[in-house]
């Protein structure tokens, strides 16, 4: 095992093969799984086996354009990909992805950036996290309905506000008709908590486009694929270019072991009922949000560490 | 006469004190020794795991050996954690310099078996003798935890180490052969290091002996090196066009794979 080290020039130290190669494979799986990048989940992963913040949020952006490729080709050979709502929805997050950078040198200046982030996450994981889960177990209980009785489904607010907005479009790919206002919103939010937590987006868009927008599931895993594609072809190139942060070696590894974890990840989406895709989706964000509120409430073991990243 | 000849005596032991300090410390022997590095120059390649370098001399006699690795001096920022309410968060940052960048320390013993505090402090030998010479810059006040928080830092980093694992034994020329395998973590960066052979009696220097270590980088990782940080944008379209490429392979393999049905 110890042979099998290769060394990443940018994050300046020797890792396993295999260690990356099965990170990648894991966080591809979730991603074809369940339409998210996986950036939230592979960062953390990566900075635990001792690579540089900065280095591991910008590489697993690269490995992100990869799976989120091939998830992306997969669910448009299927069908899946509702390509007027993604174009949308890479509009407003290259909106939102503008600001949002803007939005991290001010509350950079203003200090505690990282901390504001951390909090942020706890709480966008945790709401968006116990609300999945509770709609999912919901939506798994049997109905109880008298035969030939058909209950007309409650129109929302967002559903009634949205309806009120001016310049409705039909979406044909996920059968609804929609103001184009309200996925540029959306992808413009995205785009900046995408450029503030340096990750793909995709874990907060899939909820958005089930729960707001009405989404079909199995449409709504490839449109969301498509957006995070476009959000990181951005963030690598502007962390390459203004960083010096993306580890080309490391980002190949992972994305080898993505690519197949995301194929897999695909076909077995299709075979799974879309409420356990739902209930497993909701636990690793809940999982991913109890980790990181235990790291804000307990003592660390170092007061000290390095500078940078997130 | 007597006033003149203590005169020159005086002029002469001034002349000679330095010469003899420096004698002190390089031993009775210092033409007939040197330090031998094994290897003399790391090469970063591609499966480059961190490295062991094994370092010996051969001496006229000493009861005690310390070899250092010591990298370049360098300023590091880092954020400081406290405790706000329940929650622990980044709460100030500060700025240390005048301390090594690496450093790894080996010992035929327990530096205070070997010498004094002060001869430590002197020679900058052990982790503690670092104390001195940093210095640190915050905007918030200090508490006096910080260098021991950065020690902890350091050593869970793999940059800074000591140990115990000096071997003195005996040459059948008479000699004392010191020597020690250090190891060299793979988060060392390039660069030139020195390394330093100080051989102890009776808790003083009696010798000293330095080289140099190359670190540098070739192959593959230097040529990726290269290219992200002199052009960038390429750098950054390569890596884009590498991970798509990839992906769309990937796909075309697995909708290749029987059981794979196209559904437009």
């Amino acid at each position: 095992m110890d042979n099998l080290h290769i060394y990443l020039p940018i994050a300046g130290i020797s890792v396993n093969i295999l260690l990356l190669l099965g990170l990648g494979l894991m966080v591809g799986f979730l991603s074809g799984l369940f339409g998210v990048g996986g950036g939230f989940l592979l960062t953390p992963l990566l900075m635990m086996i001792g690579i540089p913040p900065t280095v591991a949020a910008a590489s697993d952006a690269n490995q992100i354009v990869a799976a989120s490729t091939s998830g992306t080709f997969a669910h448009w050979q299927l069908g899946n990909v509702d390509f007027k709502m993604g174009i949308i929805l890479v509009i407003g997050g290259i909106i939102g992805g503008t600001l949002g950078v803007q939005l991290i040198k001010i509350l950079r200046a203003a200090g505690n950036a990282d901390f504001v982030i951390k909090i942020a996450y706890v709480i966008l994981l945790g709401v968006i996290g116990s609300y999945m889960f509770l709609e999912s177990l919901r939506s798994m209980r049997p109905q109880v309905s008298k035969p030939g009785e058909t209950r007309p489904e409650k129109e929302s607010w967002f559903t009634a506000f949205s309806r009120a907005l001016p310049f409705a479009m039909h979406f044909d790919k996920s059968g609804i008709t929609l103001s184009i206002f309200i996925p540029l919103i959306f992808g413009i939010l995205v785009g900046m908590l995408s450029a503030v937590m340096g990750v793909g987006g995709g874990f907060i868009m899939v909820p958005v486009m089930i729960y707001l927008l009405r989404m079909p599931m199995h449409v709504v895993v490839g449109t969301s694929l498509f957006q995070v594609l476009f959000t990181c072809i951005n963030v690598t190139f502007m962390q390459a270019y203004y960083n010096h942060t993306v580890d080309l070696i490391m980002a190949l590894l992972l994305l080898a072991g993505s690519t197949t974890g995301a194929q897999i990840g695909a076909r077995i989406s299709h075979k799974l009922k879309a409420d356990y895709l739902k209930i497993i989706l909701a636990s690793i964000v809940l999982l991913v949000m109890v980790k990181m509120a235990f790291g804000l409430l307990l003592r660390p073991g170092v007061l000290l560490s390095f500078g940078g990243g997130h | 006469m007597a006033i003149r000849n203590a005169a020159g005596w005086l002029y002469l032991l001034i002349l000679i004190l330095p010469v003899a300090r420096d004698s002190a410390i390089s031993g009775e022997t210092p033409d007939t020794s040197t330090i031998t590095i094994v290897p003399e120059q790391i090469r970063i390649g591609a499966f480059y795991n961190g490295v062991e370098v094994k370092v010996a001399a051969n001496v006229a006699s000493c009861d005690g050996a310390v070899i250092v690795l010591e990298g370049g001096s360098e300023e590091i920022t880092l954020n400081k954690k406290g405790r706000v309410a329940v929650i622990w968060m980044n709460v100030a940052k500060i700025t240390i310099s005048g301390i090594p960048r690496v450093y790894i320390l080996a010992s035929s013993d327990e530096l205070d078996e070997i010498c004094s505090r002060d001869t430590q402090e002197e020679f900058r030998l052990g982790v503690e003798s670092l104390r001195i010479p940093m210095d640190i810059k915050s905007d918030q006040p200090l508490t006096g935890a910080e260098f021991d928080q950065f020690l902890k830092l350091k050593i869970e980093n793999g940059t800074y180490n000591t140990n115990n694992k000096v071997k003195l034994e005996s040459t059948p020329l008479g000699e004392l052969e010191v020597s020690s395998i250090l190891p060299i973590p793979s988060k060392m960066p390039p660069g030139v290091y020195e390394i330093k052979l100080y051989c102890f009696r009776q808790g003083r220097v009696v010798e000293m002996q330095s080289a140099g270590l190359k670190i540098d980088m070739m192959g593959l990782p230097c040529a990726i090196m290269n290219l992200a940080e002199k052009n960038a944008a390429m750098y950054g379209f390569m890596a884009i066009v590498a991970a798509m490429m990839a992906g769309v392979i990937m796909g075309i393999v697995f909708s290749s794979l029987p059981g794979n049905k196209r559904r437009y």
